[in-house]
């Protein structure tokens, strides 16, 4: 280890391929660039259509929109209803108990690294050494690389005035164009010793058992599994509305939604942290893209892809909740470009695609990554609809909407916004949250953030594809 | 289990369907109530004017939706409608469902199967759910999905399942789109699922979010039809408020209670009749579940017992109708106290147990004996009261269905004669309009008591009726709009809420200056009126 940090060719060779490494060996699973030539002219071929269509058939091309919008609302619809129903059962979850975990013997547990990425976000440094300290796991298996830009100078003081270097090696990486998460991480693991590497941002709160859960994970499910995503959610879902609706929403994500994919063997897009991955499949399938405002996503799909698994994991990561509005929405726009791009990547060669993860689970792997943005973004079109139509009942309404989109439309806005607020609802009885059952009932607020975020997001993918929304951390304290 | 549940279902749904059938094609025996939903779903479909909303909004609207895709077929064949087949199609497999409910409700508790098996024929046996199973009205959805929430929140007792209290809130939310009635149930068992989960956790907000959880498909159900109701009509709660609503049709027809003891008395009495074992089975199944620390028969106490109060307090208050099918509920009532007469038996399996999850107690001794012995008792009575006029106005004619006695001349047997023979005069009526081959939108007339001639015409379109939406301009001006016929009906009782005598008080008596009369068409039907087909100029 020591020999590496002194060897500045290593250390070059380490940041070239954390920057260019996925993007020379698999140009075409890199999001440096957005679209393709053949997807680009496709996209501008289909807005061309549209347009003139627009013009010269203005009312049919309407209802020929409203309707393709209408049927991929249901679709979404359906199938986000289906994995919820598949993940409410309480065995969807992969489960290691307390005894199991703790009953491993200490050389029959992989050895294990932890990244923790982290930029500009001195504050941290003290939930670090925490959440560090209270991990179960043996020392000399457990190698944790505190991952900081050489000129962050703010939080490397903080950390060495901290000591935290008795506890976690601190990692410089080179100062280097994109300041991603995923950048780093990619140098952090030509660093890495483990057999199993997993990511922690530097204020998570992992449950302290996890890493050995995993362990069993692993050692229990077979050697097609490259990745065990452990559950996010967060401390801080009272502190005002907005981190109500968020915790809600993580709630139905991680503990539903994600264990209803796994059932499904549907590809799972990773969560940002603590998701623990195979050392090995890195070498096999790539890294992290860090192009790729998403990469943990984006990793989730190329496993699948990849023929690999990823398997839900009940333990906990506490993590913060964005509190602020503003700040809230440049999070979720980065999410959402980053589904996007994921979904543009993935489908560039999609007989590939088609033959990794099936005829369904590329039907999914487009509602959830395709889907959600966009879906996110019409609903501002269909909610104004809706209250022009509420207010003066226009005709061109009347027109665009023939009875056969008309009652689908109706069906899905009245049952579909309803079924997403139960589901809501039924993931907070269910993991203990009954206090944000107001902010369960309000939730069509979020919904209208989620939507500025997805049109803010979908602009910039076209405008700047690769452009790093950082979220600010440690604003609940 | 599953298989055994299946073989339920369809060995009733057969039965309930022969009945009808047996009703319909042989005896040509109708509910009005049911043809009248058949009615609504031709006009959304087959009328002039074909539109969903023609299906109308003083009537909660599940039975006439879920017939719209069999009335879609009587373009083809006119006897589905014509015959109230559609509505049998409906009744038969939902009443099969509510004895399918009582049967696994059974099962659930762990009783042994001779009680399983006893109870499951026992209800499915009664006259009154053999006939509602047969008839196509409403009740058939509500009792299934009321007996569904309360096998299901039942469970929720001990298995603390979310699933189980999202499906009771669905089933209550579904049942109130088949009766208004649900809305009664919906509150009950809200304050129940608040006071069980308040006890559970200590804590309020747990008891909330389960309340929500529960409370909401109802209210959703309840919102979303009084937005569209108001959306396409202007008035929200049409059952209250219009002319041919609830509150009108008691008022034109009279039938209302004069409140106080009498109405109670009835009340209680149509309860007795229904479930005769209910006296004996309350205080026993009180002092047991006290014994047993068990909760479980609280349940369909506070679901069923929340329509029979619902149905008692609203006929006190003289806001409906002296009807024995108000009070079905007691039926399922009587057969879930019985089952739970018994001990609970074994653990309930759950697709995700909640966190507060209880292990069920076993318990011991049964007096399911006794109560089953008495719930065999009651079938008789209740199938003998169904014969009097008094407790059971609309079922005692098929005493003489049953029991025909042609030497027989009392009034009564008169009366009941008629019942029998209603809407075949309208069915006549509806012929010979078909005969006379008339192009679209040639015969103007209201649905309030013309709806049987709208099931049984070949041609729909000859029509024009109030759900068309040029309705009104072509009554105010018949002649102009290529009317060739009105069809009209006295000026009295609900006559007076006919579209056609609003706007042409005289139009029975004389034809109101604008028509001459061409037939008068005496009524065999009882409480039917004498139709006059005036022809315009």
């Amino acid at each position: 280890m020591a020999r590496h940090l002194v060897d500045e060719e290593f250390k070059a060779a380490a940041l070239h391929d954390a920057v260019y490494g996925l993007r020379e060996k698999r140009p075409l699973s890199s999001a440096s660039v957005a679209f393709v030539p053949w997807q680009k002219w496709l996209t501008l071929g289909l807005v061309a259509v549209v347009i003139l269509a627009l013009v010269f058939v203005t009312i049919p091309t309407l209802t020929v929109l409203t309707a393709v919008c209408t049927a991929g609302y249901i679709a979404t619809l359906a199938d986000r209803l289906l994995l919820f129903s598949r993940g409410l059962a309480r065995d969807a979850i992969f489960t290691v108990d307390d005894d199991e975990a703790r009953a491993v013997p200490e050389q029959d547990l992989p050895t294990y690294t932890v990244l923790v990425p982290a930029y500009n976000e001195p504050e941290v440094v003290g939930d670090l050494i925490a959440a560090m300290t209270a991990i179960d796991y043996p020392a000399e298996k457990l190698q944790v690389l505190l991952l900081l830009e050489e000129d962050d100078a703010v939080t490397i003081a903080a950390a060495r005035e901290a000591g935290l270097g008795e506890i976690v090696e601190i990692l410089l990486v080179p100062a280097a164009d994109p300041r991603t998460k995923p950048k780093a991480c990619n140098y952090g693991l030509h660093f890495a010793t483990g057999d199993v590497v997993t990511i922690f941002d530097a204020e998570d709160l992992p449950e302290p058992l996890q890493l050995r859960r995993v362990a069993v994970a692993f050692d229990r499910l077979g050697d097609d599994v490259a990745c065990v995503q452990a559950k996010l959610a967060f401390h801080n879902g009272t502190q005002n509305m907005l981190t109500g609706w968020f915790t809600a929403d993580y709630a139905l994500w991680f503990n539903f939604v994600l264990p209803g994919l796994m059932r499904s063997n549907s590809p799972i897009p990773l969560g940002g942290t603590s998701n623990h991955i195979r050392r090995s499949v890195f070498d096999e399938i790539g890294a992290w893209d860090p192009y790729n405002v998403t990469e943990d996503a984006d990793l989730g799909v190329r496993i699948a892809e990849s023929g690999y698994r990823t398997a839900v994991l009940d333990s906990t990561t506490l993590e913060e909740a964005n509190s602020d509005p503003i700040n809230w929405i440049r999070q979720r726009s980065r999410w959402y470009k980053g589904y996007l791009q994921t979904w543009l990547v993935h489908v560039r060669r999609p007989v590939q695609l088609w033959r990794g993860i099936g005829t369904v689970g590329m039907l999914r792997f487009t509602t959830l990554l395709a889907g959600t943005p966009i879906i996110a973004c019409l609903n501002m079109v269909f909610w104004l609809i809706t209250i022009s139509w509420l207010l003066g009942q226009p005709f061109l309404v009347e027109e665009i909407f023939p009875w056969y989109v008309y009652f689908p439309a109706l069906i899905s806005l009245v049952f579909g916004n309803s079924a997403v607020l139960y589901m809501n609802l039924v993931a907070c009885r269910e993991t203990g949250n009954s206090a944000l059952w107001l902010a369960c009932l309000t939730v069509p607020l979020y919904w209208l953030m989620m939507s500025v975020a997805a049109i803010k997001g979908t602009y910039q993918l076209i405008r700047n594809p690769s452009y790093w929304e950082k979220t600010f951390h440690g604003l609940s304290s | 289990m599953r298989s055994s549940a299946a073989r339920v279902f369809w060995l009733s749904c057969l039965l309930y369907a022969a009945v009808g059938l047996y009703l319909a094609l042989d005896v040509a025996y109708f509910q009005g109530d049911s043809l009248s939903r058949v009615a609504a779903a031709r006009s959304a479909l087959h009328s002039r004017d074909p539109h969903l909303a023609a299906i109308g909004f003083v009537f909660t609207p599940l039975t006439a939706l879920l017939q719209l895709p069999l009335v879609a077929l009587s373009d083809w064949w006119p006897a589905l409608t014509r015959w109230g087949i559609t509505a049998v199609a409906l009744s038969a497999p939902f009443m099969a469902g509510a004895v399918t409910q009582v049967h696994l409700f059974a099962r659930d508790r762990g009783a042994s199967p001779w009680l399983v098996w006893t109870v499951t024929a026992l209800f499915a046996l009664n006259p009154m759910i053999v006939y509602y199973g047969a008839n196509g009205m409403s009740e058939a959805p509500f009792l299934m999905l009321l007996c569904w929430a309360t096998r299901r929140l039942v469970r929720w007792i001990s298995t603390d399942d979310v699933h189980d209290l999202a499906v009771a809130g669905i089933a209550v939310g579904l049942a109130y789109l088949a009766r208004y009635d649900a809305l009664a149930v919906g509150a009950a068992v809200t304050v129940l699922v608040v006071a069980v989960t308040r006890w559970r956790t200590g804590g309020w907000r747990p008891a909330l979010l389960d309340a929500i959880l529960v409370a909401s498909p109802v209210a959703l159900s309840f919102l979303v039809w009084a937005a569209t109701s108001w959306l396409i009509t202007g008035e929200a709660l049409q059952q209250f408020s219009s002319s041919y609503g609830n509150a009108a049709i008691l008022e034109q027809s009279g039938g209302g209670s004069a409140g106080g003891l009498a109405a109670l008395a009835f009340s209680v009495a149509e309860i007795l009749v229904l479930g005769p074992a209910l006296p004996l089975l309350a205080p026993v199944v009180a002092v047991l579940a006290w014994r047993r620390r068990d909760l479980e028969p609280v349940v369909p106490f506070v679901v069923l017992g929340a329509v029979l109060a619902f149905a008692a307090l609203s006929y006190f208050r003289g806001m409906t109708f002296p009807f024995l099918r108000f009070y079905l509920a007691a039926v399922p009532l009587a057969a879930m106290w019985v089952v739970q007469l018994a001990p609970r038996r074994g653990q309930l399996r759950a697709r995700r147990l909640g966190a507060h999850a209880t292990v069920r107690p076993q318990d011991r001794g049964s007096l399911a004996p006794v109560g089953a012995l008495a719930l065999a008792v009651s079938v008789p009575v209740t199938f003998v009261a169904m014969g009097d006029a008094n407790l059971s106005q609309e079922q005692h004619a098929l005493r003489t269905v049953l029991f025909p006695d042609p030497d027989d001349t009392s009034e009564l047997r008169d009366q009941e004669n008629r019942i029998i023979a209603s809407f075949g005069t309208e069915r006549r009526v509806a012929d010979y309009l078909d005969d006379l081959d008339l192009p679209d939108g040639s015969v103007v007339m209201d649905t309030v008591y013309g709806f049987a001639v709208l099931t049984a015409t070949d041609r729909p379109e000859q029509f024009v009726v109030p759900s068309d939406a040029d309705f009104t301009r072509i009554l105010n001006d018949p002649a102009e709009n290529g009317v060739r016929y009105l069809l009209t009906v006295p000026n009295e009782g609900r006559g007076v809420s006919d579209a056609v005598n609003r706007r042409y008080p005289t139009v029975f008596e004389n034809g109101a200056d604008i028509a001459t009369l061409d037939l008068e068409i005496p009524n065999d039907g009882d409480n039917q009126p004498t139709w006059r087909l005036y022809r315009i100029g």
